[in-house]
This record gives structure tokens, sequence and C-alpha cells, in this order.
């Protein structure tokens, strides 16, 4: 005990030495901004990280810092930007972006972009309009028009077909060209590229008329249909021409819009035009630089998924103060121009110039934020006299989907413009209604003795049975009809309606009173519709089996067989609501078959997301809208995809004309819709 | 393929203007060269050579009578040596080099060692050349680029280009790799026909471009590189070793992942084993392997409470030792900075 306590005595002597110092005398403080950053957006589903960069007056970077904040509690976040200076007033800008976890970029300098304005190219009604508005092109010139998928009153083009032996005649409206010859030669007049192209060479083959005038087909000098061989769908003319004005007329043998490129050549064409290569030459600044040395970071925030958002500070020598920052929701999208101190404060894709931000007087934390708080996460909620009655042999039974706010596309879905998963951009969707199942082949009978007649040839009528059969896929199409306009099998009639065109597909859904779904609808329903974090497929984030959704089930000679065909020998699309498929591939708010069985057309021009048709679109409801668009967009999985392409996210192109036994339909309506 | 056909006819009827200047040539030389008594046997080797060549010319072996008089001026130079091989040259339809060849033998010909007829065709085939050559403006991306026109090397031209960018002139310098050319734009000085352009660089896609000019072709050609991507391949001795890039998942080790050049934070992870992290530079084109060792977390010394225990006894002693020791009046302090929940305070400068 003796020992213990003598221990004890020397510790308090020593603590009381070491507490006997003398108070310090005080300074003034440091002239001080406490900057508080907090946002509306949700936390950590549209936004989970926030980056700061900070420059001085003349707008020469000084530092970057980059936060996590993956818990809504995280904000508001705060930090301190001090002056030391005793008597002059600092002003600093500070570059505050929120966006999501992992959607950067490579940083190549300021790339700054205001939203683009997006103008459909224009197509001529008639071929004295064609005529009128061709667009002149010399020798060694190239030009590219639209045509329109409805055929000018009168006035098609035919041909004989490469390999002779008859005549293939357009369908399509005319996009013409006006060639200008200076010098005797011969010339060379091709389409050099048509869209859709060779893969849909069935609905999308170009026919070519050289005329002197452009009006009268007698004036017609030379004509060509496919230039190399009958499955080419390019056409193509070699002309002896004298100086003088001539006219190429392009036409598409199927019914359906195309965007097409003519060439017109000189003779002993020297070209010196780009050959090779590309890439772009970008300014590269502003860079940031620690003692002499860059270490700019390498990426920034994706702007098409940020809240960018610039302030100016003036921080007053030895006096504290506080500025607050919200990171609005209705920003996200709308890059800041730092050269030009713009930025978004509150209203979507308007910037405006940077005032010296208001400061608060004091350091002031505040203890409540506004994570979540976004009008445009608030929805109107569906009524239960919202969904009409349904008749169940029809399986049209409609599902009511409470709108939203979600980001559209994938980055991990890496593919080829325009099938490309990013950039990824918010999308708010209205409550709306949409087929539970997709479109059958019994509501098509049905809608037919409505009155309903395509604007087509409708869809591909198979004689027989949904069979395998290698050679020849339109044996799996599923829509049948007797002569007499009776069902041939009548057990496909729960199978969904496949091989039909866009073209019938929008029509139908007009018939029933509704549209077809927007790629961002139909992905919001897949992915986002009544879940806390968005999902990769539209059932969660478990990889698909065989027993779980309908996919793989092909046997092709191209592509071998599948592991479904493999382990079910089945072939083809199930009925709409066969089980156990329809439990498992169904999205939380009760849509059967957004994964797999067939893919469904959506009504969006099929464009990359990173396109201007894209890029033009606000938050709420955007879409892809064009009246006359070579290719519409197919979203979801079919029989035919593998396990990847089941995918909420996925999407690929389709001619509008075109038809095939993995592509069907289903319908979305306004609320209130009988 | 006309123009081809034009240029040969072109090159079979130089022979006949060449063959009076050789003849005057032969006198030339032989009146300029210094007496016997003096003469080496460079010199006369170098005589032979020449009426050799002459005799190769007679019979339009243009080829020939080219070896023999460059064999011949290795020897002895000669301002009509050099004028008959700028000839040879034209005749064989190289006209860069005949160009080169022609202004060499005016350049020698200092002492007045050409008769002045010689001089004038000489100055009349340089004029005539300059109408037939091609200019190509080059626009070539990016710098440090190499290029070789038919296999070649360019080389700087003499002559400076009337614009601002730099001359090059294409078929002068023997077959070889390529030199790296300026950035932005130069201007290449080739023969009409066609030629075969190689553009390379490390870390970018060779580009090979078929071009045929017409005589006295000016043309404009822009090349640009596409940069090859850099292959990342992460490896583990660790079964289902997560690997991230940059803090982004990218998948399961082995894994490869194609990124631009640049410097990469690879992180290979586990869970029980130590995290394995690595700064990875790739340059364009190149494949980096990286082979991430997983090791075994284990009980650290530093999980122990009698570490602890011990080690705040003993720094506490020592610091409070230390500052008795040292300590002197408290200075003038500021309040702190607030710092906020990020605990960060930034100097505005």
């Amino acid at each position: 005990m003796g020992r213990e306590n003598s221990l004890s005595g020397a510790l308090l002597a020593l603590l009381g030495l070491t507490g006997c110092g003398q108070e310090p005398s005080a300074l003034p403080p440091y002239g001080e901004v406490l900057v508080e950053v907090d946002t509306n957006l949700r936390v950590p589903q549209t936004l989970s990280r926030v980056r700061f960069d900070l420059f001085d007056s003349q707008r020469r970077w000084l530092v970057s810092r980059d936060e996590a904040t993956p818990a809504a509690d995280d904000f508001p976040l705060s930090f301190s930007l001090y002056n030391d200076s005793p008597d002059q007033r600092r002003t600093a800008w500070l570059r505050v972006r929120g966006y999501l976890e992992g959607r950067l970029r490579d940083y190549r300098g300021e790339q700054f972009a205001e939203r683009p304005e997006f103008e459909a190219p224009a197509v001529s009604q008639s071929l004295k309009e064609a005529c009128r508005d061709a667009p002149p092109l010399n020798a060694g010139q190239s030009g590219a028009l639209r045509l329109r998928g409805e055929a000018f009153g009168g006035s098609q083009l035919s041909c004989e077909a490469a390999g002779g032996g008859y005549t293939k005649r357009t369908r399509s409206g005319l996009a013409v060209f006006r060639l200008s010859v200076e010098v005797p030669a011969r010339y060379r007049v091709a389409v050099t590229s048509a869209q859709p192209g060779v893969e849909w060479a069935s609905v999308a083959d170009t026919v070519l008329s050289l005329r002197s005038n452009c009006e009268a087909a007698e004036s017609e000098l030379a004509c060509n249909d496919d230039e190399q061989h009958e499955l080419d769908n390019l056409a193509g003319v070699n002309q002896e021409l004298e100086p003088g004005e001539y006219f190429a007329l392009v036409g598409n043998v199927a019914p359906g819009p195309m965007d097409v490129t003519l060439q017109f050549e000189q003779p002993e064409s020297q070209s010196t035009e780009p050959v090779a290569g590309g890439g772009e030459l970008l300014d590269n600044g502003p860079r940031l630089l620690e003692h002499g040395v860059d270490v700019t970071p390498q990426s920034e925030p994706e702007p098409h998924l940020t809240v960018d958002r610039l302030l100016r500070l003036d921080v007053e020598p030895q006096r504290r103060t506080t500025a607050r920052v919200l990171l609005d929701g209705e920003c996200m999208g709308s890059m800041a121009d730092l050269a030009g101190g713009r930025s978004c404060v509150d209203t979507e894709a308007e910037l405006l110039p940077v005032e010296p931000q208001p400061l608060l007087p004091g350091r002031l934390h505040s203890s409540s934020s506004a994570v979540g708080t976004w009008s445009k996460y608030q929805s109107q909620a569906c009524a239960s006299d919202d969904v009409p009655q349904a008749h169940p042999e029809l399986h049209d039974d409609r599902v009511c989907v409470s709108g939203g706010t979600f980001v559209l596309g994938d980055p991990t879905l890496i593919a080829r413009d325009p099938d490309d998963g990013s950039p990824e951009r918010l999308a708010t969707i209205p409550t709306f209604l949409m087929d539970r199942y997709e479109y059958s082949v019994a509501r098509y009978r049905a809608a037919r003795a409505r009155g309903f007649v395509p604007p087509d040839a409708g869809p591909l009528n198979n004689f027989e049975p949904v069979t395998l059969d290698t050679d020849d896929l339109t044996r799996a199409c599923t829509w049948n009809e007797g002569l007499d306009g009776s069902s041939l099998f009548p057990s496909q009639d729960a199978l969904p309606l496949s091989c039909v065109s866009w073209l019938t597909a929008r029509a139908l859904c007009d018939f029933e009173g509704g549209r077809l779904p927007s790629v961002a609808e139909r992905e919001y329903v897949a992915s986002a519709a009544e879940r806390e974090l968005e999902s990769t497929y539209p059932w969660g984030e478990q990889a698909p089996t065989c027993d779980q959704v309908v996919f793989g089930r092909w046997l092709e000679p191209s592509r071998g067989s599948s592991s479904c065909y493999d382990a079910l020998h089945a072939f083809g699309p199930s009925a709409v609501d066969a089980e156990p498929w329809a439990s498992f591939d169904r999205s939380p708010c009760g849509v059967v078959g957004l994964g797999g069985n067939v893919a469904e057309w959506t009504r969006d021009s099929h464009r990359a997301y990173s396109d201007a048709c894209w890029q033009s679109q606000p938050h709420l409801a955007p879409e892809c809208a064009e009246d006359e668009a070579p290719l519409r967009t197919i979203a979801g999985g079919s029989w035919r995809s593998p396990a990847a392409g089941t995918r909420a996210a996925l999407r690929i192109g389709g001619a509008v004309a075109g038809v095939d036994p993995w592509v069907g339909l289903r319908c979305v309506y306004s609320v209130g819709t009988p | 393929m006309l123009s081809v056909r034009r240029f040969r006819a072109f090159s079979v009827a130089l022979g006949g203007w060449l063959l009076p200047h050789l003849a005057s040539a032969q006198d030339a030389s032989v009146t300029a060269e210094p007496p016997a008594a003096v003469e080496s046997e460079h010199v006369e080797q170098a005589r032979r050579l020449y009426l050799e060549g002459l005799e190769h010319v007679r019979q339009a072996h243009w080829g020939d009578a080219l070896a023999a008089f460059e064999r011949s001026r290795a020897l002895r130079p000669h301002a009509m040596t050099s004028y008959n091989i700028g000839a040879c040259e034209r005749a064989l339809g190289h006209y860069t080099r005949a160009h080169e060849q022609l202004r060499r033998a005016l350049d020698e010909n200092k002492a007045a060692e050409l008769p002045p007829s010689v001089t004038s065709d000489a100055q009349a085939f340089l004029d005539e050349i300059e109408r037939l050559l091609v200019h190509v403006t080059l626009v070539v991306e990016p710098a440090g680029t190499t290029v070789t026109f038919d296999g070649r090397p360019l080389q700087p031209a003499v002559v400076a280009a009337p614009s601002a960018h730099s001359r090059f002139v294409a078929g002068l310098l023997p077959p070889g790799r390529g030199g790296v050319v300026p950035n932005g734009e130069l201007e290449v000085v080739a023969d009409p026909g066609a030629h075969v352009i190689t553009l390379s660089r490390q870390g970018y896609g060779d580009v090979v471009v078929n071009k045929t000019y017409r005589p006295g072709q000016s043309a404009r050609l822009r090349l640009a590189l596409a940069e090859l991507p850099a292959t990342i391949r992460v490896s583990s001795n660790e079964r289902l070793a997560v690997v991230s890039v940059n803090g982004r998942d990218v998948g399961l080790a082995p894994v490869d992942v194609l990124r631009p050049a640049g410097i990469y934070h690879i992180e290979v992870t586990k869970p029980g084993f130590v995290h394995y992290g690595a700064d990875v530079r790739v340059m364009a084109g190149e494949e980096s392997a990286l082979r991430s060792t997983l090791v075994r977390e284990k009980p650290s010394i530093l999980d122990k409470w009698w570490f602890w225990t011990a080690a705040v006894a003993v720094t506490g002693g020592v610091a409070t030792v230390t500052f008795l020791a040292t300590r002197s009046e408290p200075a003038a302090q500021r309040p702190p900075l607030d710092g906020g929940t990020l605990g960060w305070v930034a100097r505005i400068p």
C-alpha cells in the first residue's frame, strides 16, 4: 500500500506541474467561411460522392478533394476556407459537384457544353418538295438525307434487281440530291451508307435512279438496285456525264424511313479527305499544380449525372461567416461553365452568372438535412379505380405504376453505340398504366374482330405450329390465322404476339387506347419502380436460370445450341403467364416478362444516349421522339437472348418495317384511360 | 493507271534529251581534270566508271548508268558527274532525287567546270522538275509520329517552304525507319505517282495509306493515329479476390482491364486477407501484368490489450518528462478554425 500511495503522489505532482502553465494571450481569428453543402437528392441512390475544387480569384486551381457520402446522414457536409491576411479580403471560386459513385470520365480539360438543341432531320413529303429542296453536290462531295417511310403518290422507283430476273420497286418516300457536272467525264454516284443497314436487308434496300430531270421518270439515265450482289443493300451507278445538272433519287424497297448518304465522285478522284484515325484535339486546362508538379486528377464526375455548382466566396479578414449551398436535383446534368462563371442553381438547364455567395454571420451548423426532399421524387399515387376491368382470356390486365425518378441507362452495359448504356441520365416518370403481360395472340385476334387493321401486312402468319426449324426462324412466329380468320392453333393463343413490325405495334397500342412505352418508362418499371435501389434485372440482382426466365432457347447453325434449349429442350416463347417463369420474371409492381420471353418495341428512335436527341431532353419523361426514324428501340431480352441479354437496361435497334420471332410488344396508358 | 502509263512514256522520252549532254560531259570532264602526272589511281578508276556510265546511257540502261556515275563520283566528285546522275534520276522518274543532283551540280560548279549550255540545261531541268513535283501538306497527329514515304524517311528540304510550316523531301534518303516529324502541318515534296505513306508511333496503331498524285498536284492529307488502349492483367494467388481499378470493381481475378494510358490504382481484396494495393502506369498499347499476393490476416501484436496499455504508459511518461524539461512561456494563439464535418480547412492565397 505504501508503495502504491507514493506512486500516486508522484503522478499527481507531475500532473500538477504540467497544469501550471500560463494563459496564452489571444490573437484575432482568421477570416473564415464555413461552407455547408446539402442536397435534396436521395443518398446514396442518386448522389453518393461530392467533389470540391478550389480556385483562387484568377481561377488558378488550388486544391481538389473528393469525399464519399454513402449515407444520408453524411449531409450537410461542411469545411472551412480561411484568409490569413490581417487586412485584405480574399476571393475564392469553389466548384462543388455531387455525383453518383463510379460515374467518372477521363479529365481532358474543361469540356463545357450547353444542353444541345435537337431537330430531327427534315423529310420531304412529296417528289416536288424533294426536288425543290435537293441539296447540291459537286464532284468529290457527299451528302446525307432522310427519306420518309410512306411512298410519294405515283413516284416509286423501279429497277431490275441485282442478278436480274425481277424488278425492285421502292415503297418509301424518296431522297433527292442535285448533282452539278462541270467537266465531261465518267462519274460515280453511289449510296455509301444506309440506316437501317445491311443487317436489315429484307426491309431496307436502296434503289438509285440518275435523271436529268428530277420529276420526269423518262429522263432516267441509269438505275441500280444492289451494286455488288443481291445481299448488298447499297445502290450505285457509273455514268458518262456531260456538263449540266442531274438528280440522284434514292428510295427504299420497304415502306420504312431510311437515312442515306450519297457520294458523288470526281473522275480519277484524288481525295484529300482525312483517311485514317480520329481523335479530338482538346484544350487540356485548367491544371492543378502542386509545387510545380502536375497533380491534376485523371478523372472528373460524368457531367450527365452530376449536380455541378460554382460559388464565389469573398472572405473578409478576421471575420467568421457561413455559406450554405444546396445541390439541387433540378441541376443534375447541367454542367457548370467554369470559364464563363455560370452554373445551375435551382432550375434545370438554366445557368446563372455566379454572384458573390451570401454569407451568414458566425459559424452555423445545421442540424437537419434536405436529403430526399426533391419534389420530383413525390409522385401521384395510383387509385384503386385507375385500373380498368380485364379479360383474363386475353391477358389484357394492366398494372398501375407509381411514378418516380431514377437513373436511366447502365454504365456496365458496354456496347457499340447506339446500344451503349452510357451516359446515364436522370429521368422522372409520371404515374402510368402498363400491360401486365406481353400482348398476346388471343388479344390480337380480338383486336382484329373489333376492327383493327394493320398499317402494313401485319404480323407474319405462321401456318405451322411454333416449331424448331434451324433453316427458317419464321417458323417460330406465333400469329396464326386460317383463311376464314379462325385460329389455326388455339393452344397458342396465350403466346406473345411476335413477328410484328414497329408500325403495326404502334398502331395496335393506339387502337387499345394507349401507346408504346418509352424506353425510360419501360426501364423504370424493369429496374426502379417500387424499389429502394435500382436493380440489374427486372426481378432483382440474381442472374437468371432456365426454370426462372424464358431465355437461351435457341438452336441455330451459326450460334450452336443454348443453355436452356439443352436443359429443357424448350424452343421459342412460353405463354405470357406460364409458370414458373411468370412468378419469377416479374417486377415488384407486378409486370411480367420484362426480362425474357419476347423483347418489346418502344416508341423511341434508336439513338445513342450521347446523341443530341437524348441530351436535349429534360428530366421529366425524356424520350428520343422523331416522326420518321429509321430505327426504333427494342428493349428487354427474349427466348433468343443469352442470360446477360435479360438485363433491365438492355436495348437494341430494329428497322420499323422489320419483323422478328423474338420481338413483340406491350402497351402503356395514361391514368384514367378506359 | 492512266497517269502511271503517262509517267513511263515520259521517262523513255528523256533518253533522247540526255545523250547530247553526256557527250559534252565527257569532253568537259576530261578538260577539267588535273594533269596526268598527278592523277591518282582513284582518278583513273573514276574516269573508267564515268565512261562505263556513258556506255550504259547510250543503251538506255539508266539504272546501270546511275550506279556507274555514283561510284565514279565517290572516287572523284565532279559537277559534270553530278549533272549526269541528276539526268539519270530524271530519266528514271525520280524527280526529287534528280532535283537534288542537278542543284548539287550547279553548286559544285564554282570553278565553272560545266559548259554554259550544260548549266543552262540543268537550270531548265530544275524549272521543269519543280513543275512536276507534288506538294503534299501533311497534318499529322499526335506529336512524335514517325513518317516514311515508300519506306524511306523524309529529309528536311534545303529550300524552306513559302508558308510557316516545315518542308521535307521524300525519296532522297535510303530506306529505313521513319524520322519524327514536327507537330502540326508539314509540307512534303514528292515525285508524282503512287506512294505508300506509313505513320507509326509507340502506343498507337500504324496507319498505312496508298495515295496517287498527278504531276504538279498540291494536296492536303490529314492523318491521325488512333491510340491503342492499354491492358492491365490482374491475377491473384487467391480465388474469388475482387479487383478494383481506381475504386471501381472490375471483376474477380484474373481479369483483363482495357483502359487508356495512364496511372491506375489497383486494389485486390478478399475477406480475411490483407488488402493488396498498387499503382500501375501503363503506356498506350502496352500490356501490364500485375500478380497480387494476398496474405491471410494474422492477429497482430497491435490487437493485444497489453501492448497498448504498455505503450500508453511509456509514451505518457516520456511526454511528461520532455514537457517539463523543455516548456517555455506559451505563445499567443489564434482561435481554432472550424473545419466542419470534414475536418478540412483550406487557405485562400
